[in-house]
């Protein structure tokens, strides 16, 4: 078990954003959560990151218990997140943000291995080698979320955590941004990935989590709960 | 309006002058402004520190200065060391003392704010009062030279005697001035370079443009945020010493209008940039002394002022916008 989480408890303040919730992911898969807006996948995204205080369970992580660790330690551990609405670094170039990637990484020093890791994220997004000097602030939508993406894939992650990497893009863009996910792992890297666009979602992740206001509801294979008409009335909408 | 004309050249140097250290100071401001979103008020005292730490070496060390070029590149050199030394020590202390505790409560901004404004109090006064801490140790003997008087201008021997270096219409400029212009530039070129190019530079940049996405690199804010105060600390020691061989005097609330000023600056140039910090120190050093030749001496800090309301009107985030990441790149 890659990542083994138990009995998570997350408040803001005295608001509880998730309740007991349990899931795991295995290495190699794509595991999704699903859930409408506010019912706690970003909140549990970003507990398992280190940026949201625990109240009660644990995280495990490849075997270590990280529930207290500080985020900023995770990315060593081979955690990466490309986060909520991108978070590139709007004053960097596109080069120096795929550079943070790198930040944490040991081997950082390493120009060969650097630059093998930039050239495969540059076949994923080809794009952005057009771009290297660009002002990340000054591009588009879908534009920053392959930089998101990218930079989460510099730091050479064990677990890549998307949140959200459909939000706001176009449905040919968002395509492309699901074929690359399979892409990246099919190339070994294991996926927790949270979205709205259920169907997408469903059809690409070998393992679904859904949750509704804080509570993890039903859990199954993507195929299953794609079939299942509850899943269907609710996230699918209707008669897909 | 005849006295401007007659002493342009005067006015212009020696408004570079002083606005280089205006613009050191100010980078402290902004720094840490960048990072925190907070303003730092006990900035000021950080220089002050600086400047007492940077007299008291030369006078440790038997300053008795004249002479040649080696003693005077030894006494300038000791100079700085103590001073960057004592300001970055003191700008760690008070993000350790008055700011950290109440980032680990989440206290709202403005009680940091007054937080500050009380640090600033109790650092001045405490030097103010240094005689009378010295007498509660029994150390007022001892230390006498450095601590009577406490109240008082403290001189700084003379390190490097003002001498014509070249005449420029009609104005000798003498190397003080130049060491000072060009040595608050070359400051400004090293730290320019250590923010864009360095790796913790850019975990700098990282925090201040996106602290949460900084953290899922890696980035260790609390570590970003003690080495900014750091080098704004070290600035504005080095500011000290500009200070210092230019104007030759300090005292226990020098810092209190020369703060007011750097802030200024650093408002007028866009708070957050470091290069609008280096632009209004500029600015400003200039505007008061051409201001104050046509007006009158006494209205040079109005002058400066005025100038501050006047740009915020029109260019309400400075001359170069604010924040730390978006005027690069």
């Amino acid at each position: 078990m890659l990542l083994e989480v138990k009995g998570l408890c997350v408040n803001y303040g005295r608001i509880e954003a998730i309740r007991d919730i349990s899931f795991t992911v295995e290495e190699g898969e794509i595991v999704t959560l699903i859930g409408a807006n506010g019912a706690g996948k970003t909140t549990t995204m970003k507990t398992i990151s280190g940026l949201r205080p625990v109240r009660a369970g644990t995280v495990t992580f490849d075997g270590q218990d990280i529930t207290d660790m500080p985020s900023h330690e995770r990315p060593v551990l081979g955690i990466s997140q490309s986060p909520e609405g991108r978070g590139c670094f709007v004053g960097m170039s596109v080069m120096e943000n795929l550079e943070m990637g790198t930040y944490a990484r040991p081997d950082r020093k390493n120009k060969a291995t650097i630059k093998d890791d930039l050239d495969r994220v540059f076949e994923l997004f080809p794009r952005l080698k057009e771009r290297t000097n660009q002002a990340a602030g000054s591009m588009s939508g879908g534009e920053q979320q392959m930089l998101a993406m990218g930079r989460a894939l510099m730091a050479k992650p064990k677990l890549l955590l998307l949140d959200e990497p459909s939000m706001g893009l176009a449905p040919k863009l968002i395509q492309q941004i699901f074929d690359i996910v399979t892409e990246i792992n099919s190339q070994g890297t294991t996926v927790l990935l949270v979205e709205q666009n259920a169907a997408q979602a469903l059809k690409r992740s070998h393992r679904a989590y859904i949750l509704e206001t804080g509570e993890i509801v039903r859990e199954g294979t993507g195929k299953a709960l794609a079939a299942d008409p509850a899943v269907k009335a609710a996230y699918l909408g209707g008669d897909v | 309006m005849q006295f401007l004309i007659d002493n342009f050249a005067a006015l212009t140097i020696t408004g570079l002058a002083i606005g280089a250290v205006y613009a050191l100071i100010a980078l402290g401001y902004t720094f840490v402004y960048g990072v925190l979103r907070l303003i730092n008020f006990a900035h000021s005292e950080v220089f002050m520190y600086g400047s007492f730490a940077a007299v008291w070496v030369v006078m440790i060390l038997g300053g008795n200065v004249s002479g040649s070029t080696g003693q005077v590149i030894f006494w300038v050199a000791m100079m700085f060391v103590a001073a960057m030394l004592m300001s970055g020590f003191v700008a760690v202390v008070i993000e350790r003392v008055a700011y950290r505790p109440l980032r680990k409560r989440n206290a709202p901004p403005l009680i940091a704010l007054i937080s500050a404004i009380g640090a600033s109090f109790v650092l001045s006064e405490a030097m103010g009062l240094r005689e009378k801490i010295a007498r509660w140790f029994g150390l007022d003997d001892t230390l006498r030279d450095y601590v009577s008087n406490s109240r008082n201008n403290v001189p700084l021997p003379t390190i490097i005697k003002p001498q014509g270096v070249f005449n420029l219409f009609g104005y000798e400029v003498t190397n003080v001035d130049i060491f000072v212009i060009v040595g608050a530039i070359a400051m400004m070129i090293v730290l320019d370079q250590f923010v864009s190019r360095s790796r913790l530079g850019r975990g700098i940049r990282a925090v201040a443009m996106d602290p949460e996405a900084a953290a899922l690199m890696g980035v260790n804010r609390d570590r970003v945020i003690r080495v900014t105060f750091l080098v704004g600390g070290v600035m504005a020691g080095a500011a000290a010493v500009f200070y210092l061989l230019k104007i030759g005097i300090t005292r226990y609330d020098v810092g209190f209008i020369l703060g007011v000023k750097a802030f200024t600056a650093a408002v007028l140039g866009g708070i957050g940039n470091l290069r609008g910090a280096l632009l209004g120190g500029f600015v400003l050093g200039l505007a008061e002394n051409y201001g104050s030749a046509i007006v009158g001496t006494q209205w040079k800090d109005v002058v400066s002022f005025l100038l501050l309301i006047v740009i915020l009107l029109f260019r309400p985030t400075g001359l170069l916008g604010e924040s730390l990441g978006k005027a690069r790149a």
